[in-house]
């Protein structure tokens, strides 16, 4: 099992690689483009900048503390 | 040998931040070179972690150091040294040392260098007080020592958006605090108690399940999981996090992401886990931990900004570190508190890196950097050993922990799934980075960049090295974290020593 998961992991990684490092550009461009197509729905909302406004951050903060607050009386409840 | 006590790893920094503009001024009025008040911090942080080794020998030997000010525990204030507090004071030390060593080359043509250390000294002196308080608040007043320092340390280059980022991080970080000062509030007024190792005792009460939880039982855990979550950046408490680690110097950076956010997984373990017994609300940590590594890593992909790039990954890593806790058993703390171990290695590691390529290139964007392997081929290779660390391959550190905290969750498989998905992912994003800033033609303004000098470069090689000796050792690294492990699964040890057979 230990070696199947090492195995497993070299192979996964030199596939990266790969495709990351030696591919040439254009095909690594169409690489990239399918990881940013499967992820957009959810990278539309986190891009690079954040959302920036303190407000939001101390909003999640609330949020947060909210749902482990309920989670909390649910599991020890 | 003579025994140190625990009080000097705390009194001695504080001394020094203390001394720092004494020790400026005198050299300023003796002409004496600008670098002193940086020797004279990487000391004062050195003979710390030798104070702090000298523990070591104690700590191994089954021994919890008890040290009492005044009248006996509960009563009195303590100082106590387990294997959890001994493994956190080594890390933030050693780290704390490279650092520093780091900061005497990187901030050398600032101003204000007698400021910078003395804050530097004040962020050592309040992390190492919150692990080796023994009273809960003590422990509180430490965070804030650590806390208020890093807000001004963040915006100390006083451009626009370190000062900005500085404020969004003091009033998250005060959200978070008052998070813990009213948990502490409520604890004092339901066990009548600060000492740590007494309120185990008494709130032994809510993990037996004999009797309805009251509400205010509900409401002290989910606060202080709450606060400790703000201070190590879990999702959704993380936001400062992506805004303060990439405004800072470099070198307080790597510190921050290092280990001061270790410290909030640090009062996780210290306060929820050993101090309420709450075992069970594992699974909501689990999750919460899951949450920050796919949306941490998610968030770290399409950055222009390198910091900002490792700063997303942080929360991504300090997820695993909540998964390995949430999952509660022996096998998922061992993995955290080893995994906590790495982290601060590859990320102090991947923040001088980029704060090579900072003082070298004088950009951290993407879009501005390119080929810097000609001229900065160390740094390359020690980002890139970095990269394999963080990225969990075989034969570097976080390889093995990594490992234990999917044989932790291998009884959740969706846990797993997103656990190993993320990793995948942290590797993608990770070669993306490397390609960015090492491949390709070197843009005309970089032509005259050099490598790091040395003085940089030595930290970033003994941390580069650690990465391959605990990757090819792994059972070393769990050797290091077996006895923080041991104190945090059984802390009737440490009741018993503190409360003196109780």
């Amino acid at each position: 099992m230990e070696l199947l998961h090492v195995i497993a992991t070299i192979l996964l990684d030199t596939i990266v690689v790969y495709f990351s490092l030696v591919v040439k550009r254009q095909t690594s461009e169409r690489f990239w483009s399918l990881i940013r197509k499967t992820f957009w729905p959810f990278y539309h909302y986190v891009k690079p900048g954040h959302s920036g406004i303190l407000s939001t951050y101390l909003l999640w903060a609330v949020v947060g503390f909210v749902a482990i607050f309920l989670a909390t009386m649910v599991v020890l409840g | 040998m003579i025994e140190i006590p625990p009080i000097m790893a705390i009194i001695l920094p504080l001394f020094g931040a203390f001394l720092t503009p004494i020790v400026a001024f005198v050299s300023w009025r003796f002409g004496v070179r600008r670098q002193v008040c940086g020797w004279f911090a990487v000391a004062i942080i050195v003979a710390t972690f030798a104070i702090v080794a000298s523990m070591i020998p104690a700590v191994l030997g089954e021994k919890i150091l008890v040290y009492e000010f005044g009248r006996s525990p509960p009563l009195g204030i303590n100082l106590v040294v387990d294997g959890l507090s001994l493994f956190m004071a080594l890390m933030i030390a050693g780290i704390g040392s490279l650092v520093a060593i780091y900061s005497i080359t990187h901030m050398q043509h600032h101003t204000r260098l007698d400021l910078y250390y003395t804050l530097l000294l004040l962020i050592i002196t309040g992390m190492m007080g919150v692990v080796v308080t023994g009273d809960i608040f003590n422990l509180y007043v430490f965070l804030e020592i650590t806390c208020i320092s890093a807000y001004v340390l963040v915006a100390f280059e006083r451009r626009w958006e370190s000062i900005e980022a500085g404020i969004k991080y003091m009033i998250i970080g005060s959200l978070g605090t008052s998070f813990i000062l009213l948990g502490i509030t409520l604890t004092y007024g339901t066990a009548g108690s600060l000492n740590i190792a007494d309120l185990m005792g008494k709130f032994a009460a809510v993990t037996s399940g004999a009797e309805p939880v009251p509400l205010v039982m509900v409401l002290i855990p989910a606060l202080f999981v709450a606060g400790f979550c703000v201070k190590a950046a879990i999702v959704p408490f993380h936001a400062w996090l992506a805004d303060a680690h990439p405004a800072a110097p470099s070198p307080i950076s790597a510190l921050l992401s290092g280990v001061v956010v270790s410290i909030g997984m640090y009062g996780i373990l210290r306060v929820v886990y050993m101090m309420l017994g709450a075992l069970t609300i594992g699974p909501i940590l689990a999750v919460l931990g899951l949450v920050s590594v796919l949306v941490g890593v998610l968030m770290a992909f399409g950055q222009h900004d390198f910091k900002r790039m490792l700063a997303y990954h942080t929360i991504s890593q300090q997820g695993y570190v909540l998964l390995g806790v949430g999952m509660g058993t022996a096998i998922g703390i061992q993995g955290a508190l080893f995994h906590m171990l790495n982290i601060s290695i590859i990320q102090a590691l991947n923040f001088m890196c980029a704060g090579a390529v900072l003082y070298r290139a004088k950009t951290r964007n993407f879009d501005e950097l390119g080929g810097l392997r000609k001229s900065m081929p160390v740094t390359a290779i020690l980002f890139l050993v970095g990269a394999f660390s963080i990225s969990g391959t075989p034969l570097f550190n976080a390889y093995a922990s990594k490992s234990a905290i999917y044989a932790a969750s291998a009884s959740q498989p969706l846990y797993l799934a997103i656990a190993i998905l993320a990793d995948v992912l942290t590797m993608i994003f990770f070669l993306r980075a490397f390609r960015l800033v090492f491949l390709g033609t070197r843009p005309r303004h970089l032509l005259s960049v050099k490598e790091a000098p040395m003085r940089m470069l030595f930290p970033m090689c003994i941390l580069a090295v650690l990465c391959i000796v605990l990757g090819v050792l792994p059972r070393l690294g769990f050797n290091i974290v077996g006895t923080a492990q041991e104190a945090v699964t059984n802390p009737s040890n440490y009741v018993g020593r503190v409360l003196g057979g109780v």
